[in-house]
C-alpha cells in the first residue's frame, strides 16, 4: 500500500471503520512511514479534541416550549390515515397479511381461468339443429340470432336446398335475350 | 365507515402525540447540542431544535419505526439547516464571551459546570470557542459529518443514513473536514 492510498484511508483507520485486512495493511505501512504516521496522529488529535468538547445544554424551558407548539401543528390528512391504517393493520402480523393477499390473488386468477374455459365450448352444440351461424371463431362457429333467413348466413348447420341445376349447366335466360342466344353484351360468345 | 376512520384517526393522533412528547423529552438535549455545533450560537440552536421537532411531529406518520428516531431527527435537522443557509447570506459567528442582550439586561452564555481549576476552565472555554469558530468555517456537509462522527459518535453507516449519502462519501467528507480543522487548530493541537 502506498502513501497516497494510506492517506485516503487515514480517517477511516482512526475511526476503525476499515476491514480487517485494510487495518492490517495501513498499520504495517504506518510502522514503516514516519510521514503517514504523523498524519494519522494529527487526525487522531483532531478527533479527540472534538470529542472532548463539552455538551451544550439548552434552556430549561425549551422542552416545554416545543411541546406547547406541537398543539399548533396541523397534521396532513395523509398522516392521520396512515396512522389509522397502521393502528388497524398492526393487529395482523406481516406474514399473515401477505398470505391473505397471496391467496386472494390466487383465487381471482382461478375465477378468471374458469370463466375463460366456459367460453371456449363451441356455441353450436347448444344451438338448435336449424340454427345459422354468422362466422367462425377459434372456439367454433358463432351463432346467428335465431330468425334470420338462412341465405344471409354464410355458414349454416341446416342442410342447404338442393340446387335445380348442376354447376356446369348454363342458367336459363328469357327468350330473346343475348343470354338465350349464347352471347354476352359485347357480342362475343360466352 | 367515515366516522370509524375519524375516531381511529383521532385516537391514533393522541397516541402519537403522547409518544412524541416522550421522544422530545428524551432527545431534546442531544438535538440541541448538535444544533448548537451546527449554528454556533444558542439562539439559532434553539430555533433549529424547535423547528426540527415541529417538522418531525408533522411527518411523524412517515417515520419508519425500524429506523432509530435520533437518526431520522438529525436528517430533518440537517435539511432544515441547509435550507436556512440557502436563505441566509452566511451563518453568524458569535463569541461565547459576547454578552447577550435580553429584556432583563445583559447576560452571558451558560458555560458547562466543570470540576477543573480556573486555568483549565479558561483554556477549555478558549479552545471551545476556537473549535466552534473553526467548525463554522466548514461547509454544512463537512460540518455535519464531523459533528455526527466526532462529537456524537455515530458510525459511518449511521451517518450515511442520516445524510442520505454513501459510506464512501461520508469517509471523504470526514477526512477533508478534519484536515481543514487540523490546519485551523494547529497551534492548539500541538
Amino acid at each position: 500500500m502506498n502513501c497516497r492510498k494510506v492517506q485516503s484511508l487515514m480517517s477511516a483507520y482512526v475511526d476503525c471503520e476499515l476491514s480487517g485486512l485494510e487495518m492490517l495493511a495501513v498499520r504495517r505501512h504506518l510502522s514503516e512511514c514516519c510521514e503517514c504516521k504523523s498524519e494519522s496522529e494529527s487526525l487522531f488529535r483532531v478527533k479527540k479534541a472534538l470529542g472532548s468538547l463539552c455538551a451544550k445544554h439548552p434552556a430549561s424551558d425549551l422542552v416545554n416550549r416545543i411541546c406547547s407548539h406541537l398543539e399548533q401543528v396541523t397534521l396532513p390528512r395523509g398522516n392521520l390515515l396512515v396512522a389509522a391504517m397502521r393502528e388497524h393493520l398492526t393487529i395482523f402480523p406481516a406474514r399473515l397479511r401477505w398470505t391473505v393477499v397471496g391467496m386472494s390473488v390466487f383465487a381471482v386468477l382461478l375465477m378468471f381461468r374458469a370463466g375463460q374455459m366456459s367460453t371456449n365450448q363451441p356455441m353450436f352444440t347448444a344451438a338448435l339443429p336449424n340454427a345459422h351461424f354468422i362466422g367462425m371463431a377459434e372456439q367454433g362457429p358463432i351463432p346467428l340470432i335465431q330468425g334470420v333467413p338462412a341465405e344471409f348466413a354464410p355458414f349454416s348447420a341446416a342442410p342447404l336446398p338442393t340446387p335445380t341445376k348442376q354447376p356446369w349447366e348454363l342458367p336459363e335466360y328469357p327468350e330473346g335475350t343475348l343470354g338465350s342466344m349464347g352471347l354476352t353484351l359485347t357480342g362475343y360468345p360466352k | 365507515m367515515v366516522e370509524l376512520s375519524d375516531t381511529m384517526s383521532v385516537a391514533c393522533q393522541s397516541e402519537d402525540r403522547k409518544i412524541f412528547n416522550e421522544l422530545v423529552h428524551r432527545y431534546h438535549k442531544q438535538a440541541y447540542n448538535i444544533a448548537y455545533r451546527m449554528t454556533g450560537n444558542h439562539a439559532d440552536a434553539e430555533d433549529l431544535t424547535q423547528d426540527t421537532f415541529l417538522k418531525a411531529y408533522r411527518f411523524f406518520g412517515n417515520y419508519k419505526r425500524d429506523m432509530p428516531f435520533d437518526n431520522w431527527l438529525y436528517r430533518i435537522m440537517s435539511n432544515i439547516f441547509i435550507d436556512w443557509l440557502r436563505r441566509r447570506p452566511k451563518a453568524s459567528i458569535r463569541s461565547l464571551d459576547e454578552p447577550v442582550r435580553q429584556e432583563e439586561g445583559e447576560t452571558v452564555f451558560d458555560l458547562p459546570d466543570s470540576a477543573e481549576g480556573p486555568e483549565t476552565l479558561t483554556l477549555s472555554r478558549e479552545l471551545d470557542a476556537e473549535m466552534q469558530a473553526a467548525l463554522n468555517t466548514l461547509s454544512e456537509d463537512f460540518r455535519l459529518t464531523v459533528i455526527l462522527s466526532d462529537i456524537e459518535g455515530l458510525s459511518y453507516e449511521e451517518i450515511s443514513e442520516v445524510m442520505g449519502c454513501s459510506i464512501g462519501t461520508v469517509r471523504s467528507r470526514l477526512h477533508r473536514g478534519r484536515k481543514i480543522l487540523r490546519e485551523k487548530l494547529r497551534p492548539y493541537l500541538e
